[in-house]
């Protein structure tokens, strides 16, 4: 009895990992007003799976408990970066935003939203900032390979899921 | 822990991703977003509740014969409907396709590199928004009346939402 009690709080303190989660961005986020949002967000990710997966492994010591609580942890921190970074960077979640300011908003306006470059401009600057790529001579070129190569598996996995295009390459 | 609580998690989520593959390539859903809840929180739940009088279980050579206790079904599950969650976060990049994945593949194919209006000219700039106003719409977010689009509960509840969430964080509303 005293074993099921103890696996139920265990449980508990699993689902409530989200919370650990979005405590740990707080903290760091109002720590440091000036520093990179989503930089910011995956350092919170990280100390939110420490703090999940060494608490669980000081309530439940064994091997399995342990790897149990460290996929259930870092599938929901994963979840809960792009929860972030959804707020960040989604053009689904600005144009809900403008029209909720708005009350109504015709279509050419949601348009109107996105005039000339501005939506790749600002995807390209971030992409400067993190490294993925450079800009050399105006040219912009391939840096890092860490977001080059989830755009290949994601272009695969949109074959797979059947969509029209199937992948760039 | 029993390991058997990890294989009927881990193969409950599995189970979900092949019928999410086999149903999207047969045909994918119009509003795919709710359909994607329902496969990746829906399945794992009948296939937690099947493991409770040992259906899956005891269908594993080395388990036969046992079956989860309600706890270990609900740790299970919880398993299940963590990695289905994270799925659920990435399946937008695909879906939508990021502009930000395909400005990296186009670069990845100009070893010399690309001007930014070189770039621009491999986007079509009204597609990359109609596209997400028709997915809102799909999705029952936001609704078309003759005045312009207005949020329905759920688009003001998901709304709302981002911009308090972001209030706590202390950044101001902003997506994309």
């Amino acid at each position: 009895m005293a074993a099921r009690v103890s696996l139920v709080a265990w449980l508990v303190l699993l689902c409530g990992s989200p919370l650990v989660f979005f405590t740990c961005h707080v903290l760091l986020q109002r720590a440091r007003p000036g520093a990179t949002p989503q930089g910011v967000a995956l350092k919170a990710c990280a100390l939110g799976v420490l703090v999940v997966v060494g608490a669980s492994l000081v309530w439940q010591p064994q091997l399995t408990a342990g790897l149990y609580a460290a996929l259930v942890a870092g599938a929901i921190g994963y979840a809960y970066f792009h929860l972030f970074n959804m707020s960040e960077t989604a053009r689904r979640i600005r144009i809900l935003r403008e029209i909720h300011q708005a009350g109504t908003l015709p279509v050419a306006a949601v348009h109107g939203l996105y005039e000339g470059d501005e939506l790749i401009q600002r995807r390209l600057e971030r992409m400067v900032t993190l490294g993925q790529i450079d800009l050399r001579e105006q040219r912009y070129v391939l840096k890092g390979q860490t977001l080059y190569r989830a755009a290949q598996v994601v272009a695969a996995w949109r074959w797979l899921l059947g969509f029209q295009d199937g992948p760039s390459r | 822990m029993r390991a058997a609580v990890l294989l009927v998690g881990l193969g409950a989520f599995t189970l979900s991703l092949l019928l999410h593959v086999a149903w999207w390539r047969l045909g994918r859903p119009r509003a795919d977003v709710r359909y994607l809840f329902l496969v990746f929180f829906g399945v794992p739940v009948v296939l937690a509740a099947a493991t409770l009088v040992g259906v899956p279980v005891s269908s594993v050579p080395f388990l036969a014969g046992s079956s989860l206790s309600l706890v270990e079904a609900a740790a299970a599950l919880l398993l299940a409907w963590a990695l289905g969650a994270a799925y659920v976060q990435t399946y937008p990049a695909a879906q939508a396709q990021s502009p930000s994945l395909v400005v990296l593949l186009h670069l990845g194919g100009a070893p010399e590199g690309l001007t930014q209006d070189e770039l621009l000219a491999r986007f079509g700039p009204s597609s990359l928004v109609g596209n997400r106003i028709d997915d809102l719409v799909t999705n029952a977010f936001v609704r078309e009346t003759p005045e312009g689009l207005t949020l329905t509960l759920p688009g003001r509840i998901l709304a709302s939402f981002f911009a308090t969430y972001r209030g706590i964080l202390g950044l101001r509303p902003k997506g994309g």
